[in-house]
């Protein structure tokens, strides 16, 4: 009978169904390991050569000239790149992710990486992010503890680190993730005392308005964090969603925002909590299954908001005017040029919505060299927007910050001023 | 060489023991009988590849399992996008059927395949290869109430995922009575204690 979760007879069924093959089968398949095995150690000493001879050879015959300006907290305790042996390096800036409040609370997760002929070292760390034309806005205090962290996620400088994440936990901690090669996501706790590692909380704490929710993997459990002490809690109920992602962007005060898709079907669903996920208000968009990913949610007063989902042919747009109960799809087409607007051309690119005070939308989506931007008086008809910035733009209470090797700040996403990041640190 | 004899034996034994049991498990992971047939051999053949080892482990069953268990989720990150586009409902991949398995034992398997990789993983430890909920944590390195929550949440999504499957006839989504156009009215989660 359907609804019966009967699992000692699947079991049963599936074990009587089950034809055990030849144990000598497994002997010749044991084979194969044992010479892949060999294989793989041969391949890693080899490896393992190819990335020291050079480095030996070139501390034999002549340091390389390079010689790299001194930067962050204490020079004399952090360790300089590797050279390479034509002495050819570059050094980079990005900012990852960003999150905080303006005018003087953004963390920004930076990586400075070293490339050269050989290898790209890479060191990710936590730091302030300041107003360059204001002198910074940060109290000195934060100058001489920034950045918080160094060396983070990364096991080893090479490694390359994708999805990385900053999002608000307390008014004093944020949550550094990122994924290492094909990896569990990594979880750091941030605080101006350093990073400690986050394991998912095993009970429930209560939770008042103002707590935050945060997740420790795309799509996985919900937790909270309560703000008055950073306790982090398990929630007595999660919303039944698919795919779940909470949108950390939106202020705790304004409800906490949950897409998803709806399990049965496959529809993009959006859930909305205002009691710190003891109950939730779950809506089905009247669209057919997400292809690319989960809604879009842009608002910035927590009732008037906006959920763009990407389709390979497109962008459909819905609105909402009763803070996500709600939702209503505007049939408005959102023009995307070139690439973008081929069937599959926003397949696998970075995307965001972000909402103004003056009820005003910018989209970005990430092109080749830059974002490409689209911007509406009135988050539903959109229009090419030349005038953005140079990287991805994130939203952060009170404004907005933009990613990338230019990092930028704004209170209004329109008027931008450059960011300065303090003592960036090179990677070891 | 005696030691050498004596451990293939272990694996031996431990095959004739263990490896239905782990196929049904990897097969409520997978939702692939084939699949989960391959990742059982596979961990017996890493057993016996290095048959010493094998002797020196505590618990053979859940060794094997655990190997199985890391070479599926080596494969789900491989093909993480086309896993996507199967949630999604893009791509089909249907639940196979097996010959002596009934279609609501099938069902169940295609359910598993909806909650995520943590929450399956949990259902499938704990109720398909008898691990007690300390058990569980341990081995997935969870806290004890985290496993408590993950099974009590994804029992109840496979409670809804069967019971909307249930009537053969009705339609994927049942429209609400009178749908406003182009909208979709709310419907509020029940509030249920996870603890």
């Amino acid at each position: 009978m359907p609804g019966e979760l009967d699992f000692r007879t699947l079991r049963d069924q599936i074990e009587a169904a089950t034809f055990m093959p030849d144990f000598s089968g497994l002997r010749r398949r044991a084979k194969r390991v044992r010479r892949r095995d060999r294989l793989a150690v041969v391949g890693a000493l080899f490896g393992t050569l190819a990335v020291f001879a050079p480095v030996a050879l070139a501390s034999v015959f002549g340091r390389p000239d390079y010689n790299p300006s001194p930067v962050g907290p204490d020079t004399s305790t952090i360790e300089q790149p590797t050279p390479s042996p034509t002495g050819k390096s570059t050094i980079s800036v990005q900012v990852r992710a960003a999150t905080g409040a303006l005018p003087d609370s953004i963390y920004a997760a930076v990586d400075v990486c070293v490339d050269n002929a050989v290898t790209r070292r890479c060191n990710l760390q936590v730091t302030m992010m300041h107003n360059e034309l204001d002198g910074g806005m940060t109290p000195a205090s934060n100058e001489q503890v920034t950045p918080f962290t160094i060396n983070a996620l990364r096991d080893n400088p090479a490694d390359r680190l994708d999805d990385v994440e900053l999002v608000p936990l307390t008014p004093k901690s944020v949550l550094l993730s990122g994924v290492i090669g094909a990896n569990p996501r990594i979880n750091m706790r941030v605080t101006a005392d350093g990073a400690t590692a986050v394991q998912p909380p095993p009970d429930v704490v209560p939770l008042s308005l103002g707590d935050r929710a945060f997740q420790l993997d795309s799509g996985g459990d919900i937790y909270g964090a309560r703000q008055s002490d950073g306790a982090l809690s398990r929630l007595v109920n999660e919303p039944l969603l698919g795919q779940r992602h909470v949108v950390t962007t939106i202020p705790p005060a304004q409800g906490w925002w949950v897409t998803g898709t709806d399990p049965r079907d496959g529809r993009p669903s959006i859930a909305v909590s205002r009691d710190q996920g003891r109950s939730w208000m779950i809506t089905a968009l009247t669209a057919p299954p997400n292809e690319l990913d989960t809604p879009t949610i842009a608002t910035f007063d927590g009732k008037t908001a906006h959920a763009y989902v990407r389709y390979s042919s497109g962008i459909r747009q819905f609105a909402s005017v009763d803070g996500g109960l709600s939702w209503a799809e505007v049939h408005k087409r959102i023009p995307l040029s070139g690439l973008l607007g081929n069937e599959g051309g926003l397949a696998g690119r970075e995307f965001g919505a972000l909402a103004r005070s003056d009820k005003s939308v910018l989209l970005w989506i990430q092109d080749v060299a830059k974002p490409v931007f689209l911007n509406s008086p009135d988050g539903k008809t959109f229009a090419p927007y030349p005038n953005g910035p140079t990287g991805g733009v994130v939203a952060i209470e009170g404004g907005y910050v933009t990613l990338g090797e230019h990092p930028a700040l704004s209170a209004d996403c329109t008027r931008w001023t450059p960011a300065r990041l303090p003592n960036p640190v090179q990677p070891r | 060489m005696g030691d050498e004899l004596e451990a293939r034996e272990a694996v031996r034994q431990a095959y004739q023991a263990h490896y239905r049991r782990l196929v049904a498990a990897l097969y409520a992971l997978t939702g692939d009988h084939a699949e989960a047939q391959d990742l059982v051999q596979e961990a017996y053949a890493r057993a016996l590849a290095r048959p010493r080892q094998f002797l020196d482990v505590a618990d053979p069953e859940a060794w094997l399992r655990t190997v199985a268990m890391n070479m599926a989720r080596t494969r789900w990150r491989r093909r993480r996008l086309f896993d996507t586009l199967v949630r999604s409902g893009r791509v089909a991949r249907p639940v196979e059927s097996i010959p002596g398995v009934d279609a609501n034992r099938v069902a169940l398997v295609a359910a598993l395949q909806q909650l995520s990789q943590a929450t399956r993983e949990t259902i499938v430890l704990h109720h398909l290869a008898d691990m007690s909920v300390h058990e569980v944590a341990e081995a997935l390195g969870v806290p004890v109430g985290t496993v408590k929550a993950r099974l009590s949440r994804g029992r109840a999504m496979l409670a809804t995922l069967l019971s909307d499957a249930e009537p053969e006839t009705a339609p994927p989504v049942a429209p609400p009575a009178n749908p406003p156009r182009h909208k979709s009215a709310p419907n509020e989660q029940e509030v249920r204690d996870a603890g």
